[in-house]
């Protein structure tokens, strides 16, 4: 590695992705053929194995909606009975329709593909991109993901990146990476928070900058809520008012519907800059009765500041658990950094200053901000760039479940990774024959609430009666937020260990038993766990 | 059992678990907390997973290991509550590592069978556990040994002996 090949970071984002590198002591954002910073994270399937990637494929999505496929971070690592996946199908045009172990699969003309196979396009254009501007092929990347995605989310992923042929060096999670852009080489000594409104995907960070550590002392998110959600709304009310006067639902014809988001989105992001956005839509389809065919009116700021007023008002819930986490004020904070397109917004802008109570920073573009400390980040692990340390935290609890249904918690949200902690459990039953181990990650008590990450039946122990049957679960998250789980008799120290991958999937929900633990819960025998959905 | 012997970090990693938190940070028992704060951030400088750059595979188990003893005991030391229970933790010579997360509020505090069941058990184990801290081991696995004597069935007893004599050893 005399002449060494640069390492790109890239954010991946629900609507955008953009890529980065360091070069001589700097983070630059590379521009794909039009010359455009951001390329849009849309894959569209045609005949013939054609796969268009970026913009060429966002251009013709109203041209072949049913195979454009936008927003697959929103089905990234998700199981196909999921909230999030129904939502997303009641609202896109492209097909997603179950796959083996509850996974999500997309349809294309030559057949269906696997969710990181899409985010693999996106992937593998960013890697293009790159390596056309380098002259050599890139083989090596750092990646952003939303702080709060869980571990299915993130290994997906990664599971993306290697499709795409390229070697994960770290997942980094974005408000973090927005940080390190933000806080690089300033020698600063400040307390942070990292506001993140993405296409699809809000979180919040604190963090603590001390010269080259940046430590995240709490991060909250919503997995649910992003800008996508604001052109939704205006996309409603446009397929409402239209409905009204025609009687014709435009939401059920796939052609319309991505006229409609398209005219929505251009709408918002021109609110950006101006008072009033018009939208225009032509060549929509009518009834015979009904004269109206088009769509031509004004959109005001104010008016859709009150469409999207209640969003707006949840990021600031999710800000306020982050303080309180961190146990901090607002007035604690040296900066607010803001990271997304939807953050232009000025309805988001005043609505951020109002709340932290000072001006947020906007000296680097909240689209690119991520991208470029994905890139300082891959420099510094690579050694080519001067060394930074990033201490980050896992956004959930990671759960075991134990008899009755319940999920305890054995590592809380906003513990420093990696970590390790160990619990006793014994049987719920005497002479149980063997036990089910289930890790889930998420906040509530009740099991089936929470995502289940994996599974394991562990029987190797000395059986007896439970007071008398002691297993010992290990529960270890690297610094990348992986789970590992061990199950070891301290006894006879037979030991089982999994680690806990999506591919791990669904349990068969035929079979269940039960775990318990030793001061209190106990686990249950796969017979008695409950099922996935 | 296949153990891995090849792994010179994780001897360090096991090490650490017989140190209390303060000494894993290597700050004493009156730290402020920004003497707390900037031990970690020097401990994560030289021994977080990524200022180690690529390891070799016989060493990513032992430098993660490191790395969460480090964790594990600035989450207790950072936080006053927790630290609190850990400082009443340590006098009363509980274990010394104490769960994140409390289950029922029971298992954060030492029980009574760890700490002993007879008065002779409970007086050994505390002579033990004063050795381990001026690091007396042969002290302790005498006083260990003792202590089972009286309680030959307590598990936490044998177990903070094993530790002691595999430290030795």
């Amino acid at each position: 590695m005399s002449e060494q090949t640069p390492t790109i970071g890239i954010d991946l984002g629900t609507s955008n992705s953009c890529v980065a590198w360091m070069q001589n002591g700097r983070a630059t954002v590379l521009e794909n053929e039009f010359g455009e910073k951001l390329t849009p994270s849309t894959v569209s399937y045609e005949a013939q194995g054609l796969v268009r990637v970026g913009t060429t494929a966002k251009v013709n999505a109203p041209r072949n909606p049913e195979f454009t496929v936008a927003s697959a971070k929103r089905l990234i690592g998700r199981y196909f009975f999921a909230e999030e996946v129904a939502q997303t199908r009641s609202r896109v045009s492209y097909g997603i329709i179950e796959g083996p172990r509850h996974s999500v699969r997309i349809t294309t003309p030559d057949g269906e593909v696997s969710v990181p196979e899409v985010s693999a396009a996106v992937l593998g254009e960013m890697k293009r991109i790159a390596s056309h501007c380098a002259g050599e092929e890139i083989s090596s990347a750092v990646i952003t993901v939303p702080a709060y995605f869980n571990d299915n989310q993130r290994q997906a992923t990664k599971e993306a990146g290697q499709i795409a042929g390229l070697d994960i060096l770290r997942i980094v999670n974005e408000p973090t990476a927005a940080a390190l852009a933000y806080g690089f080489g300033r020698g600063l000594q400040q307390r942070v928070a990292v506001y993140d409104l993405g296409g699809g995907t809000f979180d919040v960070s604190i963090l603590r900058i001390e010269n080259d550590v940046f430590e995240v002392l709490s991060t909250c998110g919503d997995t649910f809520l992003g800008g996508d959600d604001f052109d939704d709304r205006i996309l409603d009310r446009l397929a409402d008012e239209y409905r009204q006067a025609t009687g014709v639902d435009l939401r059920s014809n796939p052609y319309a519907l991505e006229s409609l988001r398209a005219a929505a989105e251009i709408a918002k992001n021109t609110l950006s800059f101006e008072e009033e956005a018009r939208l225009q839509i032509a060549r929509l389809p009518g009834t015979e009765e009904a004269t109206v065919h088009s769509i031509d009116r004004e959109l005001s700021r104010g008016e859709f500041a009150s469409l999207v007023q209640d969003l707006v008002q949840r990021t600031f819930k999710v800000c306020d658990e982050a303080l309180q986490a961190a146990e901090l004020t607002v007035r604690d904070l040296d900066g607010v950094i803001l990271v997304g397109g939807p953050t232009r917004l000025p309805m988001i802008r005043s609505a951020v200053s109002d709340y932290f109570q000072q001006s947020p920073k906007v000296e680097i573009d909240p689209d690119q901000v991520v991208a470029l400390g994905a890139a300082i980040h891959a420099a510094s692990l690579e050694s080519s760039g001067p060394p930074i340390h990033l201490l980050d935290v896992t956004p959930l609890d990671l759960r075991i479940g134990v008899a009755g249904g319940l999920a305890e918690p054995i590592i809380a949200r906003n513990t420093p990774v990696p970590i390790q902690q160990a619990r006793r459990f014994t049987t719920l039953r005497d002479y149980q024959d063997s036990v089910e181990i289930r890790v889930y990650q998420g906040t509530a008590r009740e099991a089936t609430q929470n995502e289940l990450l994996g599974h394991f039946v562990f029987s190797d122990y000395r059986k007896g009666r439970r007071e008398e049957v002691s297993i010992d679960v290990s529960f270890a998250l690297d610094h990348e937020g992986i789970v590992e789980v061990t199950a070891t008799d301290p006894h006879t120290g037979a030991q089982v260990s999994k680690r806990i991958t999506l591919s791990s999937g669904l349990p068969d929900s035929e079979r269940s038993a039960r775990l318990d633990t030793g001061t209190a819960a106990t686990l249950p025998a796969p017979e008695d766990a409950p099922r996935g959905d | 059992m296949p153990k891995k012997k090849s792994d010179p970090l994780k001897g360090l990693a096991r090490h650490l678990d017989r140190l209390d938190y303060y000494a894993v940070l290597g700050i004493p028992e009156n730290a402020s907390p920004a003497v707390v704060r900037n031990a970690f951030y020097d401990l994560c400088r030289r021994l977080h997973p990524d200022a180690l750059g690529p390891l070799p595979e016989v060493l990513r188990a032992g430098s993660q290991q490191i790395a969460q003893r480090i964790n594990e005991s600035y989450c207790v030391l950072r936080h006053p509550v927790r630290r609190r229970a850990y400082d009443r933790a340590l006098r009363e010579n509980g274990p010394r590592r104490m769960p994140l997360v409390e289950v029922g509020g029971e298992s954060a505090k030492p029980s009574r069978r760890d700490q002993g069941e007879t008065a002779e058990g409970r007086q050994f184990s505390e002579r033990a556990i004063a050795c381990l801290r001026t690091g007396d081991r042969a002290g302790a696995i005498r006083n260990w040994r003792t202590a089972l004597a009286f309680e030959p069935q307590n598990e936490s007893f044998r177990k903070r002996l094993d530790e002691a004599l595999t430290d030795a050893s």
